[in-house]
């Protein structure tokens, strides 16, 4: 099963969460099924990203109105609630949802959003992808 | 990077609460800045001084405290 | 609760609790008395007069990097407008290959935000639908072919500005980074296919139901005497104005707004005027590459009279022009050398102005610096603060036909009438917040 890390994110303050994890991720040993992708802008490195993968883990600084710091899953019907600190206009939601509406979507997309800006936060979403990575597999087991 | 424009407005309503006070200046401002708001307090930060510079909150200290929910509050006003 | 004369003030605390909107960035308020709009307020921009503030005491070579962050649309015309404006102030030469380089540039922002507009913005608001997804699931083909092209944009500002968000390629005299060949020579093989891409996109749009609303509007733009006009040029109307770049300050005035925060800028000897694609092309129409001449004259009937809503169709002819300009640039320039594009930069105690055309319309820019090259003054009037008189305009034309709607039509109608001069705010589909105050008729 092709799966692709999607970390988005700007190279600026707490904007760069994404793009931090996927520099963790680097620097593991994960299987050469897996491919890791940093993404500046929604529109168009989302869109490309997503092409070709049978499953995607998109990763995003988020806000939310829970309290915890660390990152989390987010469910999709979430995201609406969620507000990432993309530039205006095309958010990953939108982008997602234009994936979607051409038919360019992976079967399965999981998110994961970073609340905090440190290490440890990067650390915990870093975990939370790789939990997903096994449990992808193993279902396709 | 609309927090210029954010703090024009908010330096607006501080001025007419400062009037309707009957006082000199704005030594302090005391914003509130929601999770969910999209705005970034430290562009909120940085936008403030140059935006306060010659009117009566030329000055003021700059308290921002966070929230949950979409808001931006300007909560008080310490003025003289 | 004023203190007594003579007391010593003390400081309090006043609670205010006023709550600041951040959403619905723009608003229009329409006063309406006995069926009839009798005032008009819009407020859908703020200039950047936070960036001219912050930029006193910078050093000038930072301003490239400042500038690109104004808008994430279109950083190159930001950026450009203000490294023109320091190298006419300290007379630094320009290569010509870099010259050629800089247009492809221009080109690569125009065909990105030309299309972003076209496809996510007009489209959906001529088919009646709500944004951009509806139109990717309905009209799928032209979304990906609109994608497709807008990539080769996207590809141009990564190759010489580094990266597409914040670029940092440019510098005073040149760039950090110079395309390779083989680069240059892979884009112009993908420009020549996605020339006939446009073409067929732009054909599509013509087939859509597109609506008419001709104003009488002078028109301005820059012009030159051989290029389509990008980063060079003469001011120009379509009411005889012809002044360089540097005349602009005595041409057009900014004033403050009142009740606002906006600043209008008008002609001083006219007023109101329209900058943007359906300028140029109408301003520039002898200086358009045969394909996009001949897409232009296809449309004739759209630019017989100025019509806001046939900017789709000026944006569709310049996202063919911007593919021949930029196969231009590669072909017929010589690649400049890194000396070329480094060119010894002194800095000089003077004031330098600069004009060029964003995708939205004309940007002028002047900076004054000190002899160390610390910037002393900075302004900078964007398009889409040159239309603003215009817009409000428009409005007023329009508003009559929109109060017999529901709230939530009349807002999208003015929204979409809006959109056409695709002001920087329009990213959101909906920006628009619209207030109308009906006033009972006053008694005789």
């Amino acid at each position: 099963m092709r799966v692709t890390v999607i970390g988005v994110g700007t190279r600026h303050g707490g904007d760069a969460a994404g793009l931090a994890v996927v520099t963790a991720l680097e620097a593991r040993a994960l299987p050469r099924s897996v491919a890791l992708v940093r993404c500046e802008r929604p529109l168009p490195d989302l869109l490309e990203a997503l092409a070709g993968a049978d499953a995607a883990i998109v990763v995003d600084a988020a806000r939310s109105d829970h309290a915890a710091r660390g990152a989390r899953r987010v469910a999709p019907a979430e995201l609406a609630d969620v507000a990432t600190t993309s530039s205006h206009g095309f958010g990953v939601a939108r982008a997602l949802a234009l994936a979607e509406a051409l038919g360019r979507a992976p079967a399965r997309v999981e998110l994961v959003a970073i609340e905090g800006e440190g290490d440890a936060d990067v650390e915990d979403a870093a975990r939370i992808v790789v939990e997903l990575l096994a449990s992808l597999t193993a279902a396709e087991g | 990077m609309h927090e210029a424009k954010l703090c024009l407005s908010l330096l607006a309503t501080a001025e007419r609460a400062l009037a309707e006070a009957g006082a000199e200046r704005i030594a302090a401002v005391h914003l509130a800045v929601g999770a969910l708001s999209g705005v970034a307090p430290e562009a909120l930060a940085a936008a403030f001084p140059i935006c306060a510079a010659g009117t009566r909150a030329d000055g003021a200290v700059l308290r921002i405290e966070r929230m949950p929910g979409r808001d931006l509050v300007l909560r008080e006003l310490e003025v003289v | 609760m004023a203190e007594p004369p003579g007391t010593r003030s003390a400081r309090r605390i006043i609670r205010v609790g006023a709550i600041a909107r951040v959403e619905g960035e723009g608003a229009l308020h329409l006063v309406v008395e006995s069926g009839r709009v009798t005032d008009l307020r819009l407020e859908i921009y703020e200039p950047p007069r936070f960036f001219e503030a912050f930029a006193r005491g910078r050093r000038a070579d930072e301003l490239p990097d400042l500038m690109a962050r104004i808008c994430g649309i279109c950083p190159v015309a930001y950026q450009m407008s203000a490294v023109h404006a320091l190298e006419s102030a300290w007379g630094v030469p320009v290569h010509p290959g870099v010259r050629a380089l800089r247009r492809l540039y221009y080109a690569g922002e125009w065909i990105e935000s030309h299309l972003l507009h076209m496809t996510f913005l007009a489209a959906p608001d001529f088919l009646g639908l709500d944004d951009g997804i509806e139109i990717a699931r309905i009209h799928r083909a032209e979304v990906e072919r609109a994608l497709a092209l807008r990539k080769i944009g996207n590809r141009i500002l990564i190759l010489l500005g580094g990266r597409s968000v914040n670029p940092v390629g440019v510098r005073i005299g040149g760039f950090h980074r110079l395309p390779t060949g083989a680069e240059l020579q892979a884009l112009a093989d993908d420009l020549r296919r996605a020339r006939g891409e446009a073409l067929a996109l732009l054909r599509w749009f013509a087939s859509l139901p597109v609506p008419s609303r001709p104003q009488d509007v002078e028109l301005v733009a820059l012009r030159h005497p051989q290029e389509y006009p990008m980063n060079e040029g003469r001011v120009v109307s379509s009411q005889g104005l012809d002044v360089a770049a540097d005349a602009f300050e005595d041409v057009f005035e900014e004033t403050q707004v009142e009740h606002s925060t906006a600043l209008r800028c008008r002609l001083r000897a006219r007023g109101r005027y329209l900058v943007g694609p359906l300028a140029r092309v109408s301003l520039n129409a002898d200086r358009l590459s045969p394909a996009a001449a001949a897409a232009r004259e296809e449309l004739a009937h759209r630019f017989e009279r100025p019509d806001p809503a046939s900017s789709v169709f000026a944006r569709g002819i310049e996202v063919v022009q911007a593919i021949d300009a930029a196969l231009e640039a590669i072909v017929r320039f010589e690649p400049p050398s890194p000396r070329d594009a480094s060119p010894p930069v002194s800095p000089r105690a003077a004031v330098g102005r600069a004009a060029t055309e964003a995708p939205r319309g004309t940007l002028f820019v002047a900076v004054e610096t000190d002899a160390e090259g610390i910037v002393q003054r900075l302004r900078i009037v964007p398009p889409t603060s040159q239309n603003q008189g215009q817009i409000e305009e428009d409005l007023r034309a329009l508003a009559p036909s929109v109060l017999a709607l529901s709230d939530d039509r009349a807002r999208r109608a003015c929204e979409a009438a809006i959109r056409d001069y695709d002001p920087c705010i329009s990213c959101a589909t909906h920006f628009l917040t619209l207030t109308v105050e009906r006033r009972p008729p006053r008694c005789a």
